[in-house]
């Protein structure tokens, strides 16, 4: 542990070297070039840097090595622990690499100056993308070595409380994702709300807002269901000889029509499913006319019953993940009317954390006012009453199917719960009367012993 | 608008710098524990357990005092590190002290109802602490959902109850300004334990009450990368999301009628509860009572609790404000020094 913690400490203290070295000599560069010096002297404070910047790396590389010694002649090394290092190191490398790219781009148009704008703006362009894919490659490296690092974690706390930590921040780079590009079209010049219309990508952003969500999201559960389900249906029906191709057709077209769904107009998909709908029953009354009544019939009509309700279900999760895009929506209209407001203001942004946390106040803002309205709330209620029914559906039509088996079900185990709990209440009343009974024969015995001891006496 | 990538950059390098030095301290932690402070169990029934909190000097409020706490989480959050402990505090300052553990529902539970929490588990506990202590009443502490059932169970048993304190006690469900209280209008509450096979899961409970503050678990992580080389405060946070994570399921038919008839109907406070055989009369709470809300409570909002201290019979009756939110109630700073010595010096004085 000792050799660890040493390695480690080197790391970091290189690290903020390596930093602390790049920042100094892009102010000399800053500064050689506000004063009108060379492009050959920009140039050797690049070498400069990059030496010094090669000297810090040798130097942790060999502490590296001296440290993977120790740590193999200590009793308790872990393999995963050097393994961490090696990629940590090896993707801090990299960044550092991108980093050097970006300086030169910073360098480039420090020699621009007095050149036209359009030049200027373009060099200034590569810098901020570079600076983009700085920052993005940093994410990466955190996260390609989370798992690493989180095999060594003692205990599933501490494991947890990691895997949802770089799960925020995944949302934070893709967060800075999502908002290079606007930015980069303020450092040129050219943003304006119609910009921020054609640069909006809704679909990154659901995705971005899937993974805030998540736990809130039943949806891909329900969809593994549905999925699952469907495939039943298709091989129950298949099986039927064929009776049933009218009603397979109608299906298909149903399951192709779904991705409609996502176009958010709630209204036409409820006709066009109370229009599927109709039609299926239409194609499949005569057949379940024709079957006896018993137990396939009872099976097959709660088949339909329960692809209505994942119809149903379908159209108001989307519904209810359509109120949750366009409030996000919301939040990021909010978010560049601030940024706008600080791009006139010539207000400089040093912190991404910083934007970050103005966007994470304003998505709070905006969600707790959605979360608040009698819209969701009805809606939310709906979504869940009408997925749980659907849980409730397939497990007792799974109870149907395995019924002829010797298993014991959930709905055999409910009447011996409730046998149970009603005798443990029986139990319990019936010592509660015995001790009262206990209470008032022991207080007799005393009042008779009392009475004998003053006959006694007499 | 400029970016200074300079100041961006170092940005990151500080962050992966915290990040490493947080390595180091999250190996040399094996487990965190919470609720420390020593018990004895005293009493068991079917999953409950009832414990003694242990006292090396005698008690000098001779009350017992007996904490009933919300079905949904786990007491041990008033007791979620030595240095912060609202039960350390009062039992320091000279309380005997006896908490219930609901324990963890499992299937065969679902039949439990308010009734058995209430005229069962509940008075099973007070007759026995009664019994042991030779006494016909005793001091009932009670949280969030506990004090609404101690709430209750003070109506239907008033000569059992000495003194009644409730903290963030849910009373008036008609309110709408907290989202829990909104969403509970709208929710089929028959088909969500019927559905949920009479057992509700914590994790569904846990999702509802991350909703309430969507963005808080992105807020939360990201800044905690801001004290993970610091291990006191890493040990901290790691208490509280133990805490959190330990949400045990709930009873469906207690679910069912709390929510039904309280969340729904608001029948405590219209009289018109009944809880197995008996009809609940707040008017019946006559026993001096303290009653304590949170100002920032996002859980149940000032506005559900005051109510109570109209509604019930009582004389003696106080209304105690404190500056913060349902959970800073026992776990903030302001409460080991302010709440603890109030609620002692309040019991001392009716003792």
């Amino acid at each position: 542990m000792k050799n660890t913690k040493n390695l480690m400490d080197a790391m970091v203290e290189s690290s903020s070297k390596a930093v602390n070295n790049w920042v100094e000599t892009a102010q000399k560069a800053q500064k050689a070039a506000m004063s009108g010096s060379s492009l050959e002297k920009n140039s050797d404070l690049y070498k400069e840097w990059l030496n010094n910047q090669m000297s810090i790396f040798r130097n942790i590389t060999l502490n590296n090595e001296e440290q993977k010694e120790g740590e193999k002649k200590t009793e308790n090394s872990n393999t995963n622990v050097e393994d961490f290092y090696k990629n940590w190191y090896n993707n801090q490398m990299a960044s550092f690499k991108q980093m050097t790219d970006f300086n030169q781009n910073m360098m480039n148009a420090m020699t621009n100056f007095g050149k036209p704008a359009n030049e200027v703006n373009a060099n200034f362009s590569n810098m901020n993308q570079a600076w983009t894919s700085i920052y993005e490659n940093w994410m990466n490296t955190m996260n390609n070595t989370y798992n690493n690092l989180s095999s060594t974690m003692k205990g599933g706390l501490n494991k947890n409380v990691f895997e949802q930590m770089f799960q925020s921040q995944n949302v934070m780079l893709k967060m800075q994702e999502f908002y290079a590009p606007f930015q980069k079209a303020m450092q040129t010049g050219h943003f304006n709300m119609d910009t921020f219309k054609k640069m909006m990508d809704p679909a990154e952003y659901k995705k971005n807002m899937e993974n805030m969500f998540a736990g809130m999201m039943p949806q891909n559960n329900m969809k593994e269901f549905f999925e699952m389900y469907t495939n039943q249906m298709h091989s129950m029906f298949g099986n039927s000889q064929h009776m049933t191709k009218e009603m397979r057709e109608n299906m298909e077209n149903m399951m192709k029509s779904f991705p409609q769904l996502f176009n958010a107009d709630m209204g036409k998909m409820m006709n066009m499913y109370n229009q599927m709908s109709d039609n299926m029953q239409k194609t499949m009354a005569p057949f379940v006319k024709m079957m006896a009544p018993g137990k396939d019939k009872e099976r097959i009509e709660a088949g339909f019953e329960t692809m209505d309700k994942m119809a149903i279900y379908q159209i108001k999760n989307t519904q209810l993940q359509y109120l949750m895009m366009t409030t996000g929506q919301k939040a990021v209209e909010k978010t560049m009317e601030m940024v706008t407001e600080k791009f006139k203001n010539q207000t400089e942004i040093t912190s991404f954390n910083k934007f970050f946390q103005e966007w994470v106040n304003l998505n709070e803002g905006a969600f707790v006012e959605l979360f608040n309205s009698d819209d969701f709330s009805a809606l939310k209620a709906e979504v869940t009453s009408l997925s749980l029914a659907i849980k409730k559906d397939l497990e007792t039509q799974f109870e149907s199917q395995m019924a002829v088996y010797p298993f014991v079900f959930k709905s055999d185990m409910n009447e011996i719960y409730q046998t149970i709990h009603d005798l443990k209440n029986k139990v319990k009343s019936l010592e509660a009367q015995l001790a009262v009974v206990k209470a008032s024969t022991v207080e007799l015995d005393e009042e008779e012993v009392a009475k004998k001891t003053t006959s006694r006496k007499k | 608008m400029k970016i200074n990538p300079g100041e961006i950059i170092q940005e990151m390098a500080d962050t992966t710098a915290k990040l490493m030095k947080s390595y180091n301290t999250l190996t040399q932690i094996d487990e965190v524990e919470v609720g420390t402070t020593p018990k004895t169990l005293v009493y068991s029934e079917d999953k409950l357990k009832l414990y003694r909190y242990d006292r090396e000097t005698p008690p000098t409020c001779k009350t017992p005092v007996l904490i009933v706490y919300a079905l949904v989480n786990r007491y041990n959050m008033m007791d979620l590190q030595s240095d912060r402990s609202y039960i350390k505090n009062l039992l320091d300052l000279g309380l005997d002290i006896y908490v219930i553990d609901w324990g963890y529902p499992t299937k065969a539970d679902r039949f439990l109802s308010m009734d058995d929490y209430v005229n069962g588990y509940i008075n099973n506990c007070v007759n026995h602490i009664c019994s042991d202590h030779k006494i016909k009443n005793l001091n009932i502490m009670s949280v969030c959902q506990g004090g609404t059932l101690s709430t209750i169970y003070s109506s239907i048993y008033p000569h059992k109850v000495k003194n009644l304190i409730t903290l963030v006690t849910p009373i008036d469900f008609s309110v709408n300004d907290g989202l829990l209280f909104r969403w509970s209008k709208d929710m089929d509450f028959d088909a969500l334990v019927d559905n949920y096979d009479g057992l509700i899961p914590g994790e569904f409970l846990n999702t509802g009450f991350e909703m309430l503050k969507p963005m808080m678990k992105i807020n939360k992580n990201t800044g905690l990368v801001n004290s993970l080389d610091d291990k006191d405060k890493l040990l901290n946070f790691l208490r509280m999301e133990k805490w959190i994570a330990d949400s045990p399921d709930q009873a469906g038919e207690c679910f069912r009628q709390f929510m039904k008839d309280l969340y729904q109907g608001n029948k405590l406070l219209k009289g018109k509860l009944v809880v197995g055989k008996h009809k609940v009369d707040l008017k019946n709470l006559t026993m001096p009572l303290l009653n304590i809300y949170a100002t920032e409570d996002h859980l149940v909002p000032p506005s559900a609790t005051i109510p109570l201290n109209d509604a019930v019979g009582s004389k003696d009756k106080e209304l105690y404000k404190f500056q913060g939110g349902h959970i800073g109630v026992f776990v903030g700073g302001r409460s080991q020094k302010e709440l603890a010595p109030a609620v002692f010096n309040w019991l001392k004085k009716r003792d």
